[in-house]
C-alpha cells in the first residue's frame, strides 16, 4: 500500500492505493470518482491516477501514472500541454483539468519550516487577546487626543476634546466589525479581535505619520512633495491594514500585495476625481502655505511688482 | 367711561370701513385692468413647451410722446409701428435674450388666447424689458404715473403667482431702498414668482413701478418706473443678433462707471485691532463685525465685513455685480506657532467665486507671493477668472495675511464679481496700500 498528496488550492488530501491498485485512483465530475473535482470544466471521468506497480518501466523518481480519460480540454502539466494520453507525474509536479490545478505530493515530499510566529495564537495562549485590542484602542483613542489637543485652537476641555477624540476608535471598532462578519462568512471564523487590533495600529500609524508628517512640512517648506507623501503613506498604511484585514478574512494568497494594490486604486481614483472635478466646478484654490517667521521664505516683492504680474496672470487664462 | 366706550365704538365702526374701502379698491383696479396684465411665456421650442413664466403689463406710450419724454419712433419695431408695448422683467425673457434660436416668446392674455412677441429692448442693470407684440391689441393700456409714490401709499400689484391665475396683491409703498446701487421700491407686499414684470399700481390705476423680486415675508422690490422711460427713449429697436452685445456692454460700462466712483473718492478707515483698514467705501457697502475673545478659545480676533447688496442678474446661474471685502486682526498667546500658523493658513481663504458653468467663465488661474507694504510682510494671494460672454470683465479674489509677527497676524481678502482688468488692479493696488500698522 502506497500513499500519495493531493493539494488543490490550500486543502491536501491523501490518496492511499487499496488492495485493487491496479485499479489506480478514478478523477473527475462524476459522483463514483475516487475524487470528485467540482469544476464544470471537467468530464464525469477525467483523468486516473496509477501507481508505478502497473508499468514495468517506470522512470526514476515517478510518483504515479496519469492516465487521461477524456479529451474534451486538453490536460496542462506544469502549465504545458500534455502531448498524448498518459505520462508519469513526479512529487510536487501540478496538472490541471479543466480549470482546477492540482498537485501531487510523495509523502516524503520535502515541508518549509513552519512561520515561527502567529500573532493572534500567542496572544490567545497567553490569554490576552481580548487585552490586546482593548489596549490598541486604548493607544488610538490616546494618539487621538493628542493630535486633537496639537491641533486645536481652543482651551483644551476633557468632557469636548475627550469626547471627540473618541469617536475615531468607534469608528474603527465598527470598521473592524464589518471585516469580522466577512470573515464570518468567509471562513466561518469572525477573529474580531484580530480586525480590532490591527485597524487600531493602522489607525494609530495614520495618525502619528500624519502629525509628524505635517509638523516636518512645516518647518522644512517641502510644499511639492506634499501630494507624493500623502499619496505613498496612505497606499502604504491603509493597503498593509487591508493586507491584515484580509488575510484573516478570506483564503487569499498575496493579501498584502492585493491590499496595496486596492489601497493604490483607491487613491488613484480619488485622486482623478477630484482633478476632475475642479476643472468641471472651475475652482480655484489660493496657496496656503504660511510659515512662522524663522522659517525662510522667498524675498517680498513691492506692491508694484506684484500688480505688475497680473498681467502675465491674464495672459494665462485659456481663450475661449 | 361714556368716552371710552364712544372711543371703542369708533373703533369697530371705523376699522371695517377702511379694510372695505381697501378691498373695493383692489376690486375696482382689477376689474378694470385685467385685460391688460399678461402672463408671459418662454416657450422652448425643442419641446413646445413652456420654459419659464413671468406676468407683462401694457404700457400707452401716447402720453409720453405727447409729453415730450420719448421720441417718436423711439424703439418702436420696424414692421409694427404702434403706440403700445409689453413691459416685463429683464430676468422673465432672460433665457431667449441668450438664445433667441432656441426660445420663443408669447403672452398670454385672460382669455388664453395666446400672440407671439420679441424682445425689443431690455434694461438688464434695472432689470426691465420691452416686448413687441405680432398684432395689435384693443384694451385698455397702462399708463406711467407723473407724481412719485410716497412712503405709506397703498399699493396694488398685479400677476400672475405660479402660474395659478391673475391676483391682486394690495401693500405699502415703504420709499427707495438704502444704499442700493440699482434704484427699487420697497413694496410691503407678498409678490411671488410668476409675478415678476407686472405693474404695481397706486390708487388712481397708474403705474408706480414694476414687480421684481421677493426677499422675506411682506419684503418685495419693485422697479422705479420711471426707468421704463428711459428704455423707451432709446434709439431703435435691437435685433437678437444685438442681444449679447447690449448686455455685455450695459454690464461693463455700468460696472466701470461704479469702480470709477469707488476708486475716485478718498476711503474712510475704521480702526480695528491695532490696524486703520478701509471703511465702508459709499452708501452702496453695508459693514457687520464681530469679536472672538479669549476665553475658551486660544485667540482674540476681531472681524470687519463689508458688502454690496444687490447684484445684477444675467441668468438663472450667473449674476454679476458682487463685491465684498473682509478685514480683520487675530492675536494669539496661547498657541504655539505651529498652531497659529495653521489657524492662519485654514483662514487663508475667501467664500470662492460663485458656481458658474464652464460655458459662462473661464477656469481661474492664480498668483501667489510674499509682498512688503512698509514694515509689513504680506502673503498675498490672487484669484481670476474670466466671463466668456462679456470679454475683459473678470471676476477677481485677493486674499492677503501677514505674516512677519510670531503670533499675531492681520487678513484681508476682496471679492468682486465682474470688474475689468485695470481697475481691478487699481482696486487691489488700493486695498493692500490702506491697510496701516497702529503699533
Amino acid at each position: 500500500m502506497g500513499k500519495i498528496i493531493v493539494q488543490r488550492g490550500r486543502f491536501s488530501y491523501p490518496i492511499i492505493w487499496g488492495e485493487d491498485a491496479n485499479r489506480g485512483m478514478l478523477l473527475g465530475r462524476g459522483f463514483h470518482c475516487d475524487y470528485i473535482i467540482p469544476d464544470r470544466f471537467v468530464d464525469a471521468e477525467q483523468v486516473r491516477l496509477c501507481p508505478p506497480t502497473v508499468e514495468a518501466s517506470v522512470p526514476e523518481g515517478a510518483l504515479c501514472h496519469l492516465q487521461v480519460l477524456d479529451q474534451t480540454n486538453p490536460v496542462l502539466i506544469n502549465g504545458s500541454v500534455l502531448d498524448g494520453f498518459s505520462c508519469w507525474l513526479r512529487s510536487g509536479d501540478r496538472f490541471t483539468v479543466g480549470r482546477t490545478t492540482l498537485t501531487v505530493y510523495s509523502p516524503m515530499h520535502p515541508v518549509r519550516e513552519a512561520d515561527s510566529f502567529v500573532l493572534n495564537h500567542w496572544f490567545m495562549r497567553h490569554g490576552i487577546r481580548t487585552w490586546a485590542a482593548l489596549c490598541a484602542i486604548l493607544v488610538l483613542f490616546a494618539v487621538a487626543l493628542m493630535d486633537q489637543s496639537l491641533t486645536t485652537y481652543e482651551t483644551f476641555t476633557w468632557h469636548d476634546d475627550a469626547l471627540q477624540s473618541i469617536f475615531i476608535p468607534g469608528m474603527v471598532v465598527v470598521w473592524a466589525a464589518v471585516w469580522a462578519f466577512i470573515g464570518r462568512l468567509l471562513r466561518g471564523q469572525p477573529l474580531f479581535m484580530a480586525h480590532v487590533v490591527f485597524a487600531c495600529v493602522g489607525a494609530t500609524a495614520s495618525l502619528l505619520f500624519w502629525g509628524v508628517y505635517d509638523y516636518v512640512m512645516f518647518m522644512t517648506n517641502l510644499e511639492g512633495l506634499a501630494v507624493v507623501i500623502d499619496f505613498v503613506l496612505f497606499v502604504l498604511i491603509f493597503g498593509l491594514t487591508l493586507g491584515f484585514h484580509l488575510s484573516f478574512a478570506s483564503s487569499l494568497r498575496h493579501t498584502f500585495v492585493i491590499g496595496v494594490m486596492l489601497a493604490f486604486g483607491l487613491a488613484g481614483t480619488i485622486g482623478l476625481m477630484s482633478l476632475t472635478d475642479d476643472k468641471w466646478a472651475q475652482a480655484v484654490d489660493h496657496n496656503k502655505s504660511l510659515k512662522a517667521p524663522p522659517i525662510p521664505h522667498p524675498s517680498p516683492v513691492s506692491v508694484d511688482a506684484y500688480i505688475s504680474a497680473y498681467d502675465a496672470l491674464l495672459q494665462s487664462l485659456p481663450e475661449e | 367711561m361714556c368716552c371710552v366706550e364712544c372711543l371703542l365704538m369708533a373703533l369697530l365702526v371705523s376699522l371695517p370701513c377702511a379694510a372695505l374701502e381697501a378691498s373695493s379698491m383692489a376690486t375696482r383696479l382689477f376689474d378694470t385692468y385685467r385685460s391688460s396684465v399678461y402672463q408671459v411665456q418662454v416657450i422652448d421650442n425643442g419641446s413646445s413647451s413652456k420654459s419659464s413664466i413671468g406676468s407683462g403689463f401694457l404700457l400707452n406710450t401716447a402720453p409720453l410722446l405727447q409729453s415730450g419724454s420719448i421720441q417718436e419712433g423711439s424703439n418702436q419695431d420696424h414692421d409694427h409701428n404702434r403706440d403700445n408695448v409689453i413691459v416685463t422683467n429683464y430676468h422673465v425673457v432672460s433665457a431667449y435674450v441668450e438664445n433667441p434660436d432656441e426660445f420663443q416668446i408669447r403672452v398670454l392674455d385672460q382669455r388664453k388666447g395666446a400672440i407671439a412677441a420679441r424682445v425689443v429692448n431690455f434694461d438688464v442693470i434695472h432689470d426691465l424689458a420691452i416686448l413687441a407684440l405680432d398684432r395689435p391689441i384693443a384694451v385698455r393700456a397702462f399708463v406711467l404715473a407723473q407724481a412719485l409714490p410716497r412712503k405709506g401709499d397703498r399699493v396694488y400689484s398685479l400677476g400672475n403667482p405660479f402660474d395659478l391665475a391673475m391676483t391682486i396683491i394690495e401693500g405699502t409703498h415703504n420709499g427707495l431702498v438704502d444704499g442700493a446701487r440699482y434704484d427699487q421700491y420697497l413694496f410691503s407686499g407678498s409678490l411671488n414668482s410668476g409675478m415678476s414684470g407686472g405693474p404695481a399700481l397706486n390708487a388712481e390705476g397708474e403705474v408706480i413701478g414694476i414687480n421684481v423680486a421677493k426677499g422675506e415675508e411682506q419684503i418685495s422690490f419693485l422697479v422705479p418706473a420711471h426707468h421704463i422711460v428711459a428704455l423707451l427713449a432709446s434709439e431703435k429697436a435691437l435685433e437678437p443678433s444685438q442681444y449679447q452685445s447690449h448686455m455685455a456692454m450695459a454690464v461693463k460700462t455700468h460696472l466701470a462707471a461704479y469702480y470709477d466712483k469707488v476708486l475716485s473718492a478718498s476711503w474712510p478707515v475704521h480702526l480695528l485691532g491695532g490696524y486703520r483698514y478701509p471703511d465702508a467705501l459709499n452708501d452702496s457697502i453695508k459693514c457687520w463685525g464681530h469679536t472672538i475673545e479669549k476665553g475658551k478659545s486660544l485667540f482674540d480676533e476681531v472681524h470687519r465685513h463689508c458688502q454690496t447688496q444687490d447684484m445684477i442678474y444675467l441668468n438663472d446661474t450667473l449674476s454679476v455685480g458682487h463685491f465684498s471685502y473682509d478685514l480683520g486682526s487675530i492675536t494669539a498667546d496661547g498657541l504655539n506657532r505651529f498652531q497659529f500658523y495653521n489657524l492662519l493658513a485654514e483662514n487663508f481663504s475667501v467664500s470662492g467665486f460663485q458656481y458658474a458653468d464652464e460655458t459662462e467663465v473661464t477656469p481661474g488661474a492664480c498668483l501667489d507671493d510674499y509682498v512688503q507694504v512698509e514694515v509689513m510682510t504680506w502673503r498675498v494671494s490672487t484669484c481670476v477668472r474670466q466671463y466668456k460672454r462679456i470679454p475683459g470683465l473678470y471676476d477677481a479674489e485677493l486674499v492677503a495675511q501677514r505674516i512677519d509677527l510670531p503670533l499675531s497676524s492681520t487678513r484681508m481678502s476682496v471679492s468682486v464679481a465682474g470688474i475689468g482688468r485695470d481697475q481691478m488692479q487699481a482696486l487691489h493696488r488700493r486695498f493692500l496700500e490702506q491697510v496701516r500698522w497702529e503699533k
